[in-house]
């Protein structure tokens, strides 16, 4: 695109007002906050706890997501069958779910007093106030990111390699396990970091679900929450807010850089001939001959 | 038919026509299926990797059945084991070359390495074994591909257009390699592909397949020079000869295997598949007085005469079988029938070499 047509430098506005307006925020949490104070805010009792119970349970909540929703989404990316579409969408509906209304579904369901509490509190399982808690209400909302990345890495996959796979004598699990999901690696490294980056996140499931007892259902967002209502404590909340940032960066980078798809979050079927997203030259805008 | 040998048949439905074949390929055999696009080719492929399962029909490798819709058998692909060449290689992209060929391979992992770079080195290709496929060129996909499939030690070998995804400019030497490949395997091969000419040099059997159902089978000279149909001679273009090409004086001259001497604007040399359209070849009488351009002079005998719509396909027993096709008038005019003694003349222009060394 040029540069210098009307619509290159409207197009060039947007771009500079939307990278502007989201990273103004973001750079203004770090500029606020100076190191001496955040490294004093990380060394309060309470910070340090909210941060270790954030890893610890968004780390099981997305082993479990992983787990479950990898062969999940391989499955209903292959099949075709009558309701697919209706089961997709029930899939995403917590992505479009105000998290209050998360938090209230998911006592409905496994609360107390809920449609699966009885047999939950029948099996010696406490959810409400504890660690586990959080972790189902981190499932529920971050696990529909990952799905739909993975869906959508497994259907960008070329049947034919999974066919190849088994005429060399692959079984549906060797061939799941060796072409398909390294195939889709890109696709499904970004949809982790999604639901890794929302579960980090998290806080009105959570807080309604689980409440926000400190060292055990407190995560990092209801500890600045607390922070911030209390007199007083805006560095504080601050400076935990810096460090989930920064958190919450490190896991989008990284897992990106493992998923070998730095910039692409598709899923990289074997397209012979045409170079995959990250061999592609740079464009930069109005550089180009 | 030795007891290995790969039998199909099977009957299905498939977008808008019925697949309904029937064939066996041998031991060491090379069966072509040939025929146009959407003819339902690389769906008999699929039916015998076990990839598609038809409506009715049995498959069978010597006694092993793999598939039989009456007695309700139907093996995995994986335990069937069918080397299948997909057409765009199908390599799997996130392993370097020597893991996709070391895929399939039954031995210990340890071995697998040095079997691969092995396999790799005889397809010439064991300085690519650390690429990844996508850096790979078509010629070297096909190579990857191929070595795969051998490293697996298949139950039988099926190819899918094996050479359709390569530039014309590699395709001829693909093809000379691919032909001394074929030569060597033990297994039932059973190759597809819309172009005569490599079915011809590849396979030693061909069956001509048009929506859906085998039209004819039999060697390429045959099929060549009988068309059992306007549709088989249309198809089935060129006669396809074998002999020993050598430079002379700015063309190429071409020993034929069993006696004769052609002439070529192909350049050449050592053995070579000489390939002639039917429609270049004009007959003349024996004796007559020519004075004209074409180089290429046989005397054969008229074996059969196969009117094809308006034209004739005309057999000639000459040292390898050669069609002409010429129009019903001039089959009058010549007086051609079985047993006429006629000179086939055509252009050196007219004679495309494929290297078979």
């Amino acid at each position: 695109m040029r540069l210098r047509s009307g619509f290159g430098l409207l197009a060039l506005g947007a771009a500079v007002l939307a990278v502007t307006f989201l990273a103004l925020p973001v750079v203004a949490i770090f500029g606020d906050v100076s190191p001496a104070r955040l490294l004093e805010a990380l060394g309060e009792e309470g910070s340090r706890e909210a941060l270790w119970l954030s890893l610890r349970t968004s780390v099981a909540a997305i082993a479990l997501v992983v787990a479950v929703g990898t062969p999940a989404a391989y499955l209903l990316a292959q099949r075709r069958f009558r309701g697919r579409a209706l089961v997709l969408t029930a899939i995403e509906l917590p992505l479009v779910m105000p998290p209050a209304v998360a938090g209230i579904a998911l006592l409905a369901a496994f609360g107390p007093r809920g449609i699966f509490g009885g047999v939950i509190a029948d099996a010696g399982v406490e959810l409400v106030f504890e660690t586990a808690g959080v972790v189902l209400a981190l499932v529920f909302v971050a696990a529909p990111f990952f799905l739909r990345g993975a869906i959508a890495a497994f259907e960008a996959l070329d049947p034919r390699l999974l066919e190849a796979a088994r005429t060399l004598g692959a079984g549906p699990f060797r061939a799941f396990a060796t072409v398909a999901v390294p195939s889709a690696r890109a696709g499904l490294a970004a949809g982790l970091a999604l639901a890794w980056g929302r579960a980090l996140g998290e806080f009105g499931a959570t807080l309604l679900f689980a409440g926000s007892l400190q060292g055990v259902t407190q995560t990092a967002p209801l500890a600045i929450f607390a922070d911030f209502s209390r007199p007083g404590g805006f560095v504080a909340a601050l400076a935990l807010s810096a460090v989930l940032i920064a958190a919450a960066a490190a896991i989008l980078l990284t897992v990106k850089l493992l998923g070998g798809g730095a910039a692409s979050s598709r899923g990289r079927a074997d397209v012979p001939w045409r170079h995959t997203s990250s061999t592609a030259l740079p464009s930069w805008p109005g550089g180009e001959p | 038919m030795s007891a290995a040998g790969l039998r199909l048949k099977a009957c299905t439905h498939l977008r808008g026509f019925e697949l309904n074949v029937e064939f066996e390929v041998g031991r060491g055999r090379r069966l072509a299926l040939a025929g146009p696009s959407g003819a339902g080719k690389t769906s008999v492929l699929r039916i015998a990797a076990g990839l598609l399962r038809p409506k009715r029909g049995r498959v069978a490798l010597g006694d092993t059945v793999w598939l039989d819709t009456a007695a309700g058998i139907d093996a995995p692909v994986e335990a069937r084991r069918c080397g299948l060449v997909f057409q765009d290689y199908a390599l799997f992209p996130s392993l370097s070359a020597w893991r996709n060929v070391a895929y399939g391979m039954r031995s210990r992992r340890r071995e697998r390495r040095a079997l691969a770079l092995e396999l790799l080195e005889r397809f010439g290709a064991a300085h690519l074994a650390d690429a990844a496929p996508a850096s790979l060129s078509g010629g070297e996909r096909q190579r990857v591909a191929l070595a795969r499939a051998l490293a697996a030690e298949p139950s039988a070998l099926l190819l899918d257009e094996p050479l359709s995804a390569l530039d014309s400019a590699t395709r001829g030497g693909a093809l000379h390699e691919l032909h001394a490949l074929l030569g060597e395997l033990d297994v039932p091969v059973l190759l597809v592909t819309h172009s005569y000419d490599e079915a011809a040099v590849l396979a030693d059997e061909l069956a001509v397949i048009d929506r859906g159902r085998i039209v004819q089978r039999g060697g390429a000279a045959e099929i060549s020079t009988r068309p059992a149909s306007a549709f088989v001679a249309n198809f089935a273009g060129a006669a396809v000869l074998r002999g020993e090409a050598s430079p002379e004086r700015g063309l190429t001259l071409v020993r034929l295997a069993g006696g004769g001497e052609l002439r070529s604007t192909d350049a050449a040399a050592g053995p070579v598949a000489v390939s002639v359209f039917p429609w270049e070849v004009s007959l003349q009488r024996e004796h007559a007085v020519t004075g004209d351009s074409m180089l290429n002079r046989l005397p054969g005998v008229v074996s059969s005469l196969t009117p094809v719509g308006n034209r004739v396909r005309v057999a000639l027993e000459t040292p390898q079988p050669l069609a002409a096709e010429v129009t019903s008038r001039s089959v009058e005019a010549l007086g051609l029938r079985p047993g006429s003694r006629v000179v086939a003349a055509w252009k050196a222009t007219a004679t495309r070499l494929i290297p078979l060394s």
